[in-house]
């Protein structure tokens, strides 16, 4: 018998309580013989007991319309303009790696050529970004987007560029997805639709 | 009728089913709001908080596989939204007020008004006792006593093993017998 209730032993009375106790039997005599035992699971029981009184709290009534209405939302927000300054020559990078790496697989028919001073200048402004990780984080971070128009895209940026800084950053479009990843569009522009966006990052444009 | 499961509900909303969303959301949101509201103590906060987990549900719903239980994934995204409101509200060095007025306890129907009256003041003790718990115990025996979930299911949801979930349930359950006792409300 022992003296004091130890750590051991209120794990032993939890786990009781919970009917996950190993040795049911073993606690039972115990239980019989300390009668102070005895009174903490009682008292233990007694806590249960009470915390199952406890009230679930009040939703709001439409709680769930809401969050649903929210969720198929077509709207996003877009990190601000600075953020943008420096993403978007890492975006065009990636663009280019990408068309770079289709032409050598499959010859191509018909397709002008991107804007090369612009391209060229892109991959400068990328290897200089300051915030190229945070950008390849967030890319990483949002889920792939299906069923955008590359043109959609590019009316974005231009929206972006053209934009005051300190303005607001929440642009909502018609077809353009909250949770789209800018790899994932960019992978689907056209050779024209790209020179549009080389455009868009030449200075002054 | 036979319910629709949780991981097929998911499914339907994956693509695009809205129906089949709100109806994920109507069957969780009691349980989940009753975990954020009792981690974070104010009401109004944790149904904001409540909010961003379905919607966090919501965004995952591409990546995620019916792997494991889905009641286990909500409360894990659950429990991070509401441990990192409440760092959070730390850094910020803002005071949590907690407005949970009309939450301590369920009144029995047909109980006298003074039984009414303590069972109020033991539910006000109570929620107290559960709020001053730290943030790990306090997870642990939420999960176990308001939302009936099993050692193994927090231990995915805590991310310890279950002897951990075990010694913490047994050191909150002390932590708020004590706090009873003291306040002569116990056998």
């Amino acid at each position: 018998m022992k003296e004091r209730i130890d750590d051991c032993d209120l794990e032993l009375l939890s786990a009781w309580l919970d009917g996950d106790c190993d040795d049911p039997a073993g606690l039972r005599a115990r239980l019989n013989a300390e009668p102070e035992l005895a009174l903490r699971l009682r008292q233990l029981q007694a806590v249960r007991a009470r915390l199952a009184t406890l009230a679930a709290p009040d939703l709001s009534a439409d709680f769930a319309a809401k969050v649903t209405k929210r969720a198929f939302a077509r709207k996003f927000t877009l990190p601000g303009r600075g953020f943008w300054w420096c993403a978007l020559p890492v975006a065009a990078a990636a663009t280019l790696l990408v068309m770079a790496s289709l032409g050598h697989q499959a010859p191509r028919q018909e397709r002008s050529a991107p804007d090369g001073d612009a391209w060229r200048m892109a991959l400068n402004a990328a290897a200089n970004a300051p915030d190229a990780e945070s950008f390849a984080e967030w890319v990483d971070e949002e889920p792939a987007m299906e069923g955008t128009l590359p043109n959609d895209l590019a009316g974005t940026f231009a929206e972006l560029s053209t934009r005051e800084p300190g303005g607001a950053d929440e642009i909502e479009t018609d077809g353009l997805d909250a949770n789209a990843s800018v790899i994932d569009m960019i992978n689907r522009l056209t050779d024209e639709d790209a020179a549009v966006l080389a455009a868009k990052l030449r200075p002054g444009a | 009728m036979q319910e629709v499961d949780d991981w097929i509900l998911a499914a339907r909303a994956r693509n695009g089913d809205q129906a089949a969303f709100t109806a994920l959301v109507q069957r969780y949101e009691r349980p989940v709001m009753h975990f954020c509201a009792r981690m974070i103590g104010n009401l109004s906060d944790a149904e904001d908080v409540a909010q961003e987990c379905f919607l966090a549900l919501y965004r995952s719903l591409g990546r995620i596989e019916p792997r494991a239980r889905f009641s286990t994934l909500l409360f894990g995204i659950a429990r991070n939204l509401t441990l990192n409101h409440l760092r959070d509200g730390r850094r910020r060095g803002r005071h949590m007020a907690r407005p949970m007025d009309g939450l301590e306890t369920e009144p029995a129907s047909g109980d006298q008004p003074d039984h009414r009256a303590q069972a109020a003041e033991i539910g006000r003790v109570l929620a107290d006792a559960i709020d001053g718990l730290a943030a790990e115990h306090r997870e642990v025996l939420v999960l176990r006593e308001l939302n009936q979930l099993d050692y193994e299911a927090i231990a995915q949801v805590v991310g310890c093993p279950i002897g951990t979930v075990r010694s913490r349930l047994a050191r909150a359950r002390e932590a708020l017998r004590v706090r009873l006792a003291e306040q002569d409300m116990l056998p």
